[in-house]
């Protein structure tokens, strides 16, 4: 019995061990699909604190500007401008110097950037009038810019 | 259960910081507006800047925004000549001595000019010194000058004078060329006459001033007729 079951268990491992080979006819194609992803990245630089010297009326404020991007072909670093438009007194916060964040463009208040090298320079702008009827102190006001990765609309 | 939560709030988290794509940066302008303002004061001549009682002169503090009134005091036998401020002439906006700087915002230079009143006529008087003295210094010369001027005056006038002697004795020359010319003409003319034609030469002058007045006369007595209403 026991030399059965070893000559039937060789048998099946022989038979295991037999490679099985199949050629395709000619006339056959296939398709291999090769897929991979990459994660979007950006690097987007904003204007960092700034002071405006007494009776300037246009500062260089920097400038929004997208150095390095892989981005998806149909979506966009969109970067959005909240300023008050007023310096206000640290004193007498109902003290104020009218201001605007402005580009070649005009007042900026947001803007889509798609490929690196995008740039957009900025100036804070004060009227003469603003700086004449000015009282003494100091001002300050703090501006944000949002950036966000968002499909184009 | 603890496991559970715990679970839940790292795919959570996970999932907020993978799944985030807005971000904010923010930036500060500040500025500051000085508390005062320098202004220059600049006197040129005999004359004091006051105020509030004080001479000033040279650099001075003055709060921003603040009206300040500069009393411009001549001197005695001085006046006020020009103020300047900035650059502009403002002298028009003086006020009884009194020039305003309104709601100072800025820093300022001011100039005052002031020029001595009475030197002006002074100022004229000693010209007339100075030239006079000046003409008293180059008297002898002119003298000379002038002496030999009167003597070429002389001269001409007596160059002219024995000028117009000739040019009359030219003219008493020429009336009677004239008169014998006309005396001439009129004996030609009465040869002339009878051989019915004027002879010519020397008698031309006095033909020709005769041919003259009668055409004159003639364009005259068309002229009378012609006015004369038909």
């Amino acid at each position: 019995m026991k030399k059965a079951i070893s000559a039937a268990a060789a048998f099946v491992m022989a038979s295991a061990m037999a490679a099985t080979a199949f050629a395709a006819p000619a006339d056959e194609e296939r398709n291999t699909e090769i897929t991979t992803q990459i994660e979007p990245t950006y690097t987007i630089v904003v204007p960092a604190d700034t002071a405006v010297d007494f009776n300037a009326t246009t500062t260089d404020f920097g400038a929004v500007e997208l150095v390095a991007a892989q981005i998806d072909p149909s979506f966009a670093v969109n970067v959005t401008l909240d300023a008050s438009g007023t310096l206000k007194n640290s004193a007498d916060a109902s003290k104020t110097i009218a201001y605007s964040v402005e580009s070649e463009d005009g007042k900026y208040t947001t803007a889509a950037y798609h490929t690196a090298g995008e740039k957009t320079d900025l100036t804070i702008n004060i009227a003469q009038s603003q700086w004449d009827e000015a009282f003494a102190g100091d001002y300050s006001d703090t501006v944000t810019f949002t950036i966000e990765y968002a499909a184009e609309a | 259960m603890k496991k559970i939560l715990a679970s839940l709030s790292v795919v959570i988290l996970a999932a907020v910081i993978f799944c985030t794509t807005v971000f904010a940066q923010s930036a500060e302008i500040k500025t500051s507006v000085p508390k005062f303002h320098t202004v220059t004061l600049t006197v040129e001549g005999c004359g004091k800047i006051i105020a509030d009682g004080e001479i000033l002169d040279g650099e001075i503090l003055v709060e921003r925004l603040t009206t300040e009134d500069f009393t411009l005091s001549p001197d005695d036998g001085h006046a006020l000549l020009q103020v300047i401020c900035d650059g502009k002439d403002v002298t028009e906006l003086v006020r009884d001595g009194v020039f305003t700087l309104e709601a100072i915002n800025h820093d300022t230079e001011l100039t005052v000019i002031f020029t001595a009143a009475a030197d002006e006529s002074e100022t004229s008087s000693h010209g007339l010194d100075a030239s006079q003295t000046s003409d008293k210094e180059s008297l002898p010369q002119s003298k000379d000058e002038s002496t030999d001027t009167i003597v070429s005056i002389a001269s001409y006038v007596s160059d002219s004078a024995s000028e117009v002697s000739s040019v009359s004795g030219d003219a008493s020359g020429i009336s009677s060329a004239f008169a014998n010319t006309s005396q001439a003409s009129k004996a030609q003319m009465s040869d002339g006459d009878k051989a019915g034609s004027v002879t010519t030469g020397d008698h031309n002058a006095g033909v020709i001033f005769i041919v003259i007045l009668a055409a004159s006369c003639v364009l005259i007595l068309l002229c009378v007729r012609k006015q004369k209403p038909e």
